[in-house]
């Protein structure tokens, strides 16, 4: 009992990997329905500013996270006002659009190989303090942020687009664009503010998984599926069920290990994303159309 | 699928070529290519090779060269991508009309190079990929100076008995090497009647490894082989510490990487690694601070070492061989004895013969040494 409550934890802490990135990938998706492939670029930004703010700078934490978002959310702004938003105004056809994020996020991965180098660039946790023990379980303090930021986030984005103004601004624009224009929302405005929104998450979601899996110049493509992943399975509906398929796709992933085989982890992760679009193609939480 | 597609385009406009204007020779240079992981997933191994292969070029051409000609290093990235490795090892062999070829890169890729480089006859030393497959069979054109997996498997299932380990638990990745390691590994322990009571994967980039720690520590092993690389076996050792799997871990070359440090802090400590270079041997030591001065970092792992000894082989092989063509390279590279590699233990030397093409020669403690994770270093055993 206990070895499956540590599997829960444990599954819970990838699948809030997973869902974080996936839910800034139903962010701008809803939007704008342009799926940004250049996403794993913004958590490998945050990774490395992670890498830079903590180990080479020692930046105290209070200073070098509100950092790493502000700058995600400014590459986020770059982002849409220098890829996106020229092929939109211009009228170009969604699979340019999505070769443009492609196109983009080899020039992000690639200068960022030039600027800070290829090696892999591992740091230490930054929330320290030994590993947290109930009885028989245990977590590292890590791991613990990265399951209660999660969650704040998904609350927090579940009550930004749900109460205020702007945030259901950002859902009326998603559901029919030409009406929401009518009504007097600045389309454009949105768009853009749903990039840095994506890109500001996904930066804060690269600094706190950076001391898990290390941080890279190419990490960004890898992490990304595992995001869109965790999109699919959970629902394109709302951002917040992306965040439900990243804790089904993590938990599904680690109890296999756990229990049938860790040979298969990747296998199994790619056919449960088959099984539920077979069974519910528009995912676990998705409204049927 | 089409981001591998721009990817192509893109590194076919940014491949390099790195070439030497030599005033000082009259006779024309000899060319070397050099196929490796510069830029892509595995570039902590490509690029360090390559360093060492060029700092090499530059002390022979410093010289004087190889009976007056110089060499001249013609670098190519695969991006650790086999299709890459095949169109460049093509290109090298054609448009640059080299006469032998280096690769410092995955297996898969050297793999996927050995194909062309035997079907074109093209003399190839292989600096970094360890897979047996490499070399077996024996193939006319194909040299290795690295120490491979058998080596590796063979010295960690000696410390294994000389620590008296009965029951063994495998952490290896889901790839090709820990495939290569456990075919290898399993015969071994086999001999040695060490039983293996736990055998798990790991995928690269692994986010969390808490299932297969508890399935190690439930099988309550002697100690714990991990077969892999840095980043992921730091993982694991965290969990290790986490879940209090307390028993002796020992490591393959892979985890000798900053990141495996880096990421690890105090949970790797006492950790053991193999690898293929020590600091306590008086060339290796001379070597590595050479290789400091030269490229500006610290000569941590087997890897600039490797590229070195490389162009050391193929050089000593040039100045004998009796024509400076393509068969007259792989003659006479069968023909080296007795290099002083700055790789290996105390005493190591490479040597190749008609039979015999993995280079590195001696006692398997001298091929592969035993490294601890000490304080943020690897210290040697």
């Amino acid at each position: 009992m206990s070895d499956f409550l540590q599997l829960l934890i444990a599954g819970a802490t990838t699948g809030s990997i997973y869902g974080l990135i996936g839910l800034t990938f139903t962010l701008t998706y809803n939007a704008t329905k342009l799926p940004n492939l250049a996403l794993g670029e913004f958590v490998m930004i945050g990774a490395m500013l992670a890498v830079l703010t903590f180990s080479v700078w020692k930046l105290p934490m209070v200073v070098a996270f509100p950092f790493i978002i502000l700058a995600g959310g400014a590459c986020g702004v770059l982002f849409d006002r220098l890829v996106t938003a020229p092929m939109r105004n211009a009228g170009m056809p969604m699979t340019s659009q999505i070769m443009a994020t492609i196109a983009a996020a080899i020039v992000i991965s690639s200068g960022m190989a030039q600027i800070a180098g290829v090696r892999q660039l591992g740091l230490p946790a930054q929330f320290q303090g030994g590993v947290i023990r109930m009885g028989e379980l245990s977590i590292l303090p890590q791991n613990l942020a990265v399951i209660v930021i999660t969650a704040l986030i998904g609350v927090g984005l579940w009550l930004f687009l749900s109460k205020t103004r702007f945030g259901l601004s950002i859902v009326a624009t998603g559901y029919n664009p030409t009406a929401a224009r009518l009504v007097g929302i600045k389309v454009s405005h949105v768009f853009l503010a749903t990039f840095a929104l994506s890109a500001a998450i996904a930066a804060l979601a690269g600094a706190i998984v950076a001391p898990i899996i290390s941080a890279s110049a190419y990490m960004g493509l890898n992490i990304a599926i595992k995001g869109f992943i965790a999109a699919v399975v959970g629902g394109m509906g709302r951002p917040i069920f992306a965040l439900v398929g990243g804790l089904v796709v993590g938990i599904c992933e680690t109890m296999m290990s756990g229990y049938v085989s860790s040979a298969f982890n990747e296998v199994i992760t790619l056919g449960l994303m088959l099984a539920v679009l077979m069974a519910r193609p528009t995912g676990l939480l998705g409204e049927r159309t | 699928m089409s981001r591998k597609m721009l990817k192509v385009g893109l590194a076919a406009t940014v491949a390099t070529v790195l070439g030497w204007a030599a005033p000082a020779f009259a006779q024309e240079a000899i060319k070397i290519g050099f196929l490796g992981a510069i830029s892509g997933p595995a570039a902590d191994l490509g690029r360090p090779s390559r360093d060492g292969a060029l700092l090499k070029i530059e002390e022979i051409n410093k010289a004087g060269g190889i009976n007056g000609r110089p060499l001249e290093l013609v670098v190519y990235d695969d991006e650790s991508n086999p299709a890459k490795a095949v169109a460049n090892v093509r290109r090298m062999a054609e448009s640059d009309d080299v006469v032998a070829v280096i690769s410092g890169t995955t297996t898969g890729s050297t793999l996927a190079a050995l194909k062309i480089t035997q079907e074109i006859e093209l003399p190839h030393v292989v600096v970094v990929a360890q897979a047996p497959v490499v070399t077996r069979p024996v193939n006319p054109w194909t040299f290795r100076v690295t120490g491979n997996f058998d080596h590796e498997i063979t010295r960690i299932a000696a410390f294994l008995k000389s620590e008296g380990v009965k029951k063994l638990a495998l952490l290896k990745d889901s790839g090709t090497v820990g495939q290569e390691a456990y075919a290898s590994l399993k015969p071994q322990l086999d001999e040695l009647g060490i039983e293996l009571v736990a055998n798990e994967d790991v995928v690269i980039n692994a986010t969390d490894v808490t299932a297969q720690t508890l399935n190690i520590r439930r099988a309550e092993p002697d100690a714990v082989v991990y077969y892999g690389y840095g980043a992921e076996a730091a993982l694991f050792a965290k969990t290790m510490q986490q879940v209090g799997l307390d028993v002796k871990a020992i490591g393959n070359r892979g985890l000798a990487m900053p990141v495996f440090l880096e990421t690890g802090g105090d949970a790797v400590d006492g950790f053991v690694i193999t690898d293929n270079f020590t600091a306590t041997k008086q060339v290796a030591a001379d070597f590595a601070a050479r290789f400091k001065e030269a490229k500006g970092y610290e000569v941590i792992n087997a890897f600039p070492g490797l590229g070195y000894d490389g162009i050391g082989v193929l050089a000593q092989a040039l100045s004998k061989a009796e024509t400076v063509d393509r068969p007259g390279v792989r003659d006479a590279l069968e023909k080296v004895e007795g290099y002083e590699a700055v790789t290996g233990g105390n005493g190591m030397q490479i040597s190749f013969s008609a039979e015999k093409h993995d280079g590195p020669t001696g006692d398997i403690e001298q091929i592969v040494v035993m490294r601890k994770a000490e304080g943020g270093k690897y210290v040697d055993q």
